[in-house]
């Protein structure tokens, strides 16, 4: 048994070209944490969730590694989160995703420290298991020669494909 | 000191060959290796250290007799105070405190922050110092909504210029107070009179470079006057006992002298004093926790390269390689102090703009004390460690990779989005780093030569 059991095939996915405001609607609209980002020939580009709103509502001196490890100083009002919100809702996701993979990489430390985890095709029930377990999750299942994504495990939706399967 | 004392061993090296080409090909490659950066220094140092004891140049003893354990407990101390120290906030609570003495204003906030960063290297290691400083920075330049660059780069040089003034600013002016035996009082005489100056006359460039050009609405400036600096002690309890040590462990490197201790001790006992009273109401698995996390704050990458070093250095001392480059340099500078004494500013700078200055100062310090006959015993050699300690701290100012605090700083606003590039770094960090070495060469003229 593998991955494929647990897959959603049909997700549903964000462009890369759509803006951040369109990505927070279709989060709230279908209850997810994240999704899958693809370009236009169906290739995986990153997960986007409500992990990356809120740090993009944070200063980058408290969510960069080294950076601020407590705000409780600063004073900022609603009407500045809300200006932060409508500015990055501007954005599109491609561009976002790409400006964190480039201060990763350029920082010499190779992967940003949340690049999702990726699952293969034909990889181990249990493997995948233990992949959702440690990253708490919903991972994209990408081809590794094409790129592109063949599906996603929803993290919610395991329980019930297992019990379906049974 | 090592070298001064590394016992009665006679080189045996195997073989018969010659100590002093065995001892040398090992401190080249190991230098040459460290340079590479392509294994972590501190391995390349402790393997250089084993083969000057394989190859029969030093023994065990004589390696052990090289360690300076002044200059390693010294470090180790000040590295747990500072660990804890930090936890209760109070460094960022003076960076935002100053940043509101000037009103926000962002040319103010820059110079705030550079002399606050200069103030703290001055007592705390420079890595630290960035470490704690930068963060703070990145949020009120984000507030502001001003590139962070200028501010940054100002840091990095301040870092420097700040440690250069106390024995416990900078590695290279523990090593040279634990080798030389001067105190904390005899740093700050000495170098603190200049390196205010060099400080101001640095703060000139900086300003008409990116001062002049710095702005930010009354807006953004509002939003950094809202910031209540009194919500970042986390732990008021913490603070008063931290800050109360590291005032008696200041007060003890002053009182050194009277006291007749060595700096290591006095580091080590307040360390410990602080440990005891951070842990005093815990339960004992709550304390080996927070202790273990204390100690693992120590650098041991810093401390082991150190070790490794100083028994390289023993071995190269040892074989009497040092004293026929000291007469070398003599040589060339025809005996004469003065000019001695300016090569070793200029030739320490340069080198220490390019690589780590650590491992240089640790060759220059039984390079320097072989010159002491020559120039009329130890005491006449006073200037020469001043040139040796301006030199090496000040170099550091010169290239991006110039000092440890630099590569962080550097990371951390690669990070955040803004990196800094080493031509761009260079460009205008090698002129300042170069003012900075033509003041202290006038000062020590005139002030030990003249």
């Amino acid at each position: 048994m593998t991955v494929e059991l647990l897959m959603n095939p049909t997700p549903p996915t964000l462009r890369a070209d759509e803006t951040v405001a369109h990505a927070l609607h279709l989060l709230l609209a279908r209850r997810h944490r994240v999704l899958p980002v693809v370009d236009p020939e169906g290739r995986f580009v990153g997960m986007f969730g409500v992990h990356h709103l809120l740090e993009s509502l944070l200063p980058r001196a408290a969510t960069v590694p080294g950076g601020l490890t407590d705000l409780t100083y600063v004073r900022d009002d609603l009407k500045d989160l809300r200006a932060r919100v409508r500015e990055v809702g501007t954005r599109t996701v491609g561009a976002y995703l790409e400006g964190r993979a480039e201060a990763a990489k350029g920082a010499g430390g190779g992967e940003a420290d949340d690049a999702p985890a990726l699952l293969r095709p034909g990889m181990p029930l249990l493997e995948t298991l233990l992949l959702l377990y440690r990253t708490r999750s919903s991972l994209p299942v990408v081809d590794e020669a094409s790129g592109r994504l063949l599906g996603v495990v929803f993290y919610w939706e395991v329980f019930g494909k297992l019990a379906r399967k049974g | 000191m090592h070298g001064a004392d590394t016992g009665a061993w006679v080189p045996h090296v195997i073989f018969g060959w010659d100590p002093l080409w065995v001892s040398a090909i090992i401190f080249v490659l190991t230098y040459a290796v460290i340079i590479t950066e392509r294994v972590n220094r501190a391995i390349v140092a402790l393997l250089g250290a084993g083969l000057m004891i394989f190859t029969g140049v030093l023994n065990q003893q004589a390696a052990v007799n090289g360690v300076d354990f002044n200059t390693l407990g010294l470090l180790a101390g000040m590295m747990v105070i500072v660990a804890i120290t930090r936890r209760c906030g109070v460094f960022q609570y003076v960076a935002i405190w100053s940043a509101k003495k000037v009103r926000a204003s962002p040319w103010g906030i820059l110079l705030m922050l550079s002399l606050v960063t200069a103030l703290f290297s001055a007592f705390l290691d420079n890595v630290t110092t960035v470490l704690l400083v930068a963060p703070v920075t990145l949020l009120i330049t984000e507030e502001l909504k001003v590139n962070p660059y200028p501010y940054l780069f100002s840091e990095i040089l301040f870092s420097n210029i700040g440690g250069t003034a106390t024995l416990i600013g900078d590695p290279p002016n523990i090593m040279i107070g634990s080798a030389v035996h001067l105190n904390f009082v005899d740093f700050v005489v000495n170098l603190a009179p200049i390196v205010l100056v060099i400080m101001a006359a640095t703060l000139i460039p900086i300003y008409l470079i990116y001062g002049r050009g710095l702005r930010a609405t009354d807006e953004a400036r509002g939003r950094v006057m809202n910031f209540d600096e009194r919500e970042a002690i986390t732990d008021p309890r913490l603070l008063r006992q931290s800050l109360g040590v590291l005032g008696l462990v200041i007060l003890g490197f002053v009182l050194a002298h009277v006291l007749r201790v060595e700096p290591a001790t006095i580091a080590m006992f307040g360390a410990a004093l602080l440990l005891l009273l951070d842990n005093w109401p815990r339960q004992a698995e709550e304390q080996s926790h927070q202790v273990h996390h204390a100690f693992g704050e120590v650098e041991w990458v810093t401390i082991f390269f150190f070790v490794g070093l100083f028994i390289v250095v023993a071995g190269i001392d040892r074989s009497g390689i040092l004293r026929i480059l000291a007469h070398r340099v003599l040589e060339l500078t025809g005996d004469s102090l003065p000019v001695t004494a300016m090569a070793i500013l200029w030739v320490s700078a340069i080198a220490s703009s390019i690589v780590d200055n650590i491992p240089f100062v640790a060759t220059m310090i039984p390079l320097i004390k072989s010159m002491g006959p020559a120039l009329g015993g130890p005491d006449a050699l006073l200037p020469l460690w001043w040139s040796l300690a301006l030199g090496a701290c000040l170099g550091g100012n010169g290239t991006i990779i110039g000092a440890s605090a630099n590569l962080i700083v550097a990371g951390f606003s690669e990070r955040a989005g803004h990196p800094m590039r080493f031509v761009p770094f260079l460009l205008r960090a090698f002129p300042l780093m170069l003012l900075s070495v033509a003041i202290a060469s006038v000062y020590v003229y005139f002030r030990y030569l003249a």
